[in-house]
């Protein structure tokens, strides 16, 4: 069973991280494997000087954004690629799928998954 | 409604978690409290990995180069973004300006940044209390922000790490 987690735009949240060497025990098909060192100070991966004191630390970034999910909708509205084939309202969805890394889960309680990536 | 984005950390998978921002008034004072009574309550990676040895509350503790800078702690981290700070960084960010930054991050000003994460509000808020009561007037609060953690694990995932963590508040 998946639980379908959505950003409030609509995209699946959660399946764009990578599994860490040694402490990821299953990666899922298909998950980038990555060495410890791309995020633990001084761990296999981690080619740069640090002190001695700071292995096994990471660096941490915060970021306090907002989500202006109507407005993400109109730019998509407004800018929607034009393709042959393809109403606006998909060429909407397919800038928006180019745009996230992904197709929408849910789109205007419709899923046009299957109809748009058939015909491209 | 607004949303924090948080990158690599350890996985501290609880639903509720509280960001502390800080700067440090009083070095020496700071230290003796971090080393005497901080340091003792900060969750190893170890505790996290096994469901037996989870703590209630997590805590975990971050330092920025001023707060380094703060502590006379002059060690290079060999990293110049680290160094230079978020701050400066923000149109290679693509902000358009700073002008939309919420004041307390503006500048330099944030020495550290305390974690706590738990099951419930008040489980975080009563851990926060002990680290106030603790720090005392060596620190004065820059910003507070709790989140909600909204998380898609799937079966297996449980303690995994890292992971991106989206909360909203």
């Amino acid at each position: 069973m998946v639980d379908l987690f959505l950003l409030d735009f609509g995209y699946m949240d959660g399946i764009a991280q990578p599994a860490i060497k040694g402490f990821t025990s299953s990666p899922n098909p298909g998950q980038f494997v990555a060495q410890p060192g791309i995020i633990l100070l001084g761990q296999d991966g981690d080619d740069t000087d640090r002190p001695s004191w700071a292995t096994g630390g990471s660096f941490m970034v915060f970021r306090q954004l907002k989500q202006l999910v109507p407005e993400f909708n109109q730019f998509l509205t407004e800018n929607a690629l034009e393709v042959d084939g393809l109403t606006a309202e998909e060429g909407a969805e397919l800038l928006g799928a180019r745009m996230v890394g992904r197709w929408k889960s849910v789109s205007n309680g419709l899923y046009v998954l299957h109809a748009v990536s058939t015909r491209l | 409604m607004a949303k924090l984005i948080l990158g690599f950390r350890i996985g501290m998978k609880k639903k509720k978690e509280l960001f502390w921002f800080f700067g440090i008034g009083n070095s020496t004072a700071f230290k003796s409290h971090l080393a005497n009574d901080i340091h003792p309550l900060i969750t190893t990676t170890s505790q996290l990995l096994d469901v037996d040895t989870q703590p209630v509350t997590a805590i975990n503790i971050a330092f920025s180069q001023t707060g380094l800078d703060a502590l006379n702690v002059s060690d290079s981290l060999g990293d110049d973004i680290f160094t230079d700070g978020q701050f400066s960084d923000a149109s290679a960010l693509g902000d358009p300006g700073t002008d939309n930054w919420e004041d307390a991050f503006s500048g330099t000003s944030i020495h550290g940044v305390m974690l706590l994460a738990s099951d419930t509000t008040d489980n975080v808020n009563d851990e926060l209390s002990n680290i106030k009561d603790i720090f005392g007037d060596s620190v004065e609060e820059l910003h507070s922000i709790l989140g909600e953690a909204r998380t898609g694990d799937q079966e297996g995932h449980e303690r995994e790490f890292p992971s991106f963590i989206f909360f909203e508040y």
